[in-house]
């Protein structure tokens, strides 16, 4: 163990006492919270995304519907009195077998089709759940009595964090090397014994699995919702728009994005209303076509620019 | 029995075709560029818009006679659009051209909704005319005169589109950078100059295809806005994008598709 590596043990573990002491460090307690639960909802969502889009290379334009279909599983469960935990697993193993049913046949083709499959996906589940279950799912008196924001704050953080572990053990692992292979050239990984579709297929899963569970942290915090809107489009696009922004394919990108997202979102939603969501659309062009490393492949720039600089002086001071 | 069943065929066909219709503009741009571009539903969109607001201005223009400037407008979208963003990714590999236009187009789609609702509202938008109501009958069943119209006006484009690409020496030049562009850059061939044309043309299509839609829907469901994303993938579902030269076989699938859905969803009444 050297020395930068207990750094960065010690700064994790700041961060993490951080997480866990927030709610009561904070003086304007709801908004705050709420504004945090936001944050790290999103950053579950970005960091699931990105295991399939950034590591294994497979673009997931219908996140919604593994987000969705693990809010209406959990919150239903729920309401029928199920206690949380199980409705919540339950939330997340229907993400999973939804994935594994689009998976198999979608995986077997290759290029654009899984993007645009996952596109109809989600258009066709928000049009259907729009259709079949019309109208709000608000939580009855008894719920509301005992609602507190503290639970949902500490699911949301754990959700997070084994979201963001997961992907960090996974992509350090046999199976995440097999994933970058893929995403590097399937033929070639192919020829080196590395099953395609079965890497792809559990990137999927672990992908969907993150997705429904935050879904049913979603369920589980949000009072009043139409049943319809954890399914809609921009939940998907804002899965890509935040694991873009950040960097796709590294640990730490997805999560500058999300905060990033959220924050500035929630700037720009006071200032200019609904007209935010084209700022976003503006900048994600723009950060495919000039960035396509995103925020994290910026500041590798910034840092090799430094660092020619400060060698170049070092050179001038040697002479 | 029988009657109804027929006359949903018949509806079925009629919008099917305008279907079909849109899958070829989508399917000539992914056929000779390979540029996946999911924003084709926002430009079809835009085409309906165009011949709403010219009903609705001062001279209240007839969508079928607005039909030569809304498909100039839409050309010059499709430029602006092409200088703009695809050009950039001219030179990509395939794979990486696909994803990216996927991605730009994505990003587009959601700029041209947020903005057609902050221009034009969320509210459904209708063209009326004295026309609107009218079908003919023949043997009991009813052709509405807007939808046979549009239709008549849809294949005679795909016909002009067919001869453009046959005869003329451009088409020739699509056809052979459909194939291979680098083998067609070696030829001789300026290929952005037919990236443009084949881009812009594709984005037109959609201007012959929702332009004179509008008249029909008299009730007025034609620029709802969520629609155009569904419009986006089902065309993209239906045109493989496999034979640009051929503008004929993506429109097939298309029409047949609809038709088999057209009358489930009208007996059904389902909204989207």
């Amino acid at each position: 163990v050297n020395r930068k590596q207990v750094g960065l043990i010690a700064l994790l573990i700041i961060l993490l006492a951080l997480l866990v002491l927030f709610p009561r460090m904070v003086k304007n307690k709801t908004s705050t919270v709420n504004l945090a639960i936001l944050v790290l909802l999103h950053v579950t969502l970005a960091s699931s995304w990105n295991i399939l889009g950034g590591y294994t290379g497979q673009t997931n334009l219908g996140h919604a519907a593994f987000f969705g279909l693990g809010t209406l599983a959990t919150r239903l469960l729920w309401m029928r009195g199920w206690s949380i935990f199980p409705s919540l697993l339950a939330g997340g193993g229907v993400a999973v077998a939804l994935a594994l049913l689009i998976g198999i046949p979608a995986f077997r083709l290759r290029g654009a089709y899984f993007a645009i499959g996952t596109l109809a996906l989600g258009q066709v589940l928000y049009a259907t759940v729009g259709n079949v279950l019309y109208g709000a799912a608000g939580l009855p008196a008894q719920y509301l009595a005992t609602y507190d924001l503290v639970p949902r704050y500490y699911l949301c953080a754990a959700l997070a964090v084994l979201t963001v572990g997961t992907t960090y053990v996974l992509v350090n692992s046999r199976l995440g090397l097999g994933m970058m292979a893929v995403r590097e050239g399937e033929d070639a990984a192919e020829s080196l014994g590395v099953s395609a579709l079965r890497h792809k297929l559990l990137a999927l899963c672990a992908s969907a699995l993150f997705a429904g569970l935050a879904g049913g942290a979603f369920a589980y915090y949000h009072v009043s919702y139409y049943y319809q809107f954890p399914f809609a489009p921009v939940w998907s696009l804002d899965s890509v728009t935040m694991a873009y922004i950040g960097g796709t394919g590294t640990i730490i990108g997805p999560i500058i994005g999300a905060v990033f997202f959220v924050v500035v979102r929630e700037i720009l939603s006071l200032k200019l209303g609904e007209l935010h969501l084209m700022v976003f659309g503006v900048l994600f062009i723009l950060v495919v076509l000039f960035l396509p490393g995103g925020i994290v492949q910026a500041w590798k720039r910034v840092q090799r620019l430094v660092g020619r600089r400060s060698a170049s002086k070092e050179v001038q001071a040697a002479r | 029995m029988l009657g109804p069943m027929v006359q949903n065929l018949v509806s079925g066909v009629l919008v099917g075709g305008l279907y079909g219709l849109a899958a070829v503009g989508l399917s000539l741009v992914f056929g000779v560029t390979k540029f996946l571009n999911v924003s084709h539903g926002e430009l079809l969109m835009l085409g309906g818009y165009a011949s709403v607001l010219a009903f609705n201005s001062r001279f209240h223009v007839d969508p079928f006679l607005s039909l030569g400037s809304t498909i100039i407008s839409l050309l010059l979208v499709g430029i602006i659009l092409y200088q703009l963003l695809f050009a950039r990714m001219v030179k990509l590999s395939e794979e990486a051209k696909v994803k990216n236009t996927m991605l730009v187009g994505f990003g587009l789609s959601i700029i041209l909704q947020n903005m057609a609702l902050s221009l034009w509202t969320a509210n459904d938008q209708g063209i009326t005319t004295s026309y609107s109501m009218r079908a003919l009958t023949y043997l009991g069943v009813r052709f509405p005169i807007v939808r046979v119209a549009s239709l008549a006006i849809a294949l005679v484009s795909l016909l002009a589109l067919h001869l453009f690409l046959r005869r003329t020496f451009i088409g020739k030049a699509i056809r052979a950078t459909a194939e291979n562009w680098e083998a067609a850059a070696l030829m001789g061939i300026d290929i952005h100059r037919v990236y443009l044309v084949a881009f812009v043309l594709g984005a037109a299509q959609g201007a012959h295809r929702d332009g004179p839609r509008g008249a029909g829907e008299h009730s007025g469901h034609v620029c709802r806005w969520p629609c155009p994303g569904r419009y986006g993938i089902s065309d993209l579902l239906l045109s493989r994008g496999d034979l640009p030269g051929d503008c004929w076989p993506p429109a097939l699938p298309a029409g047949v598709g609809l038709t088999a859905s057209g009358p489930i969803r009208c007996q059904r009444g389902v909204a989207q």
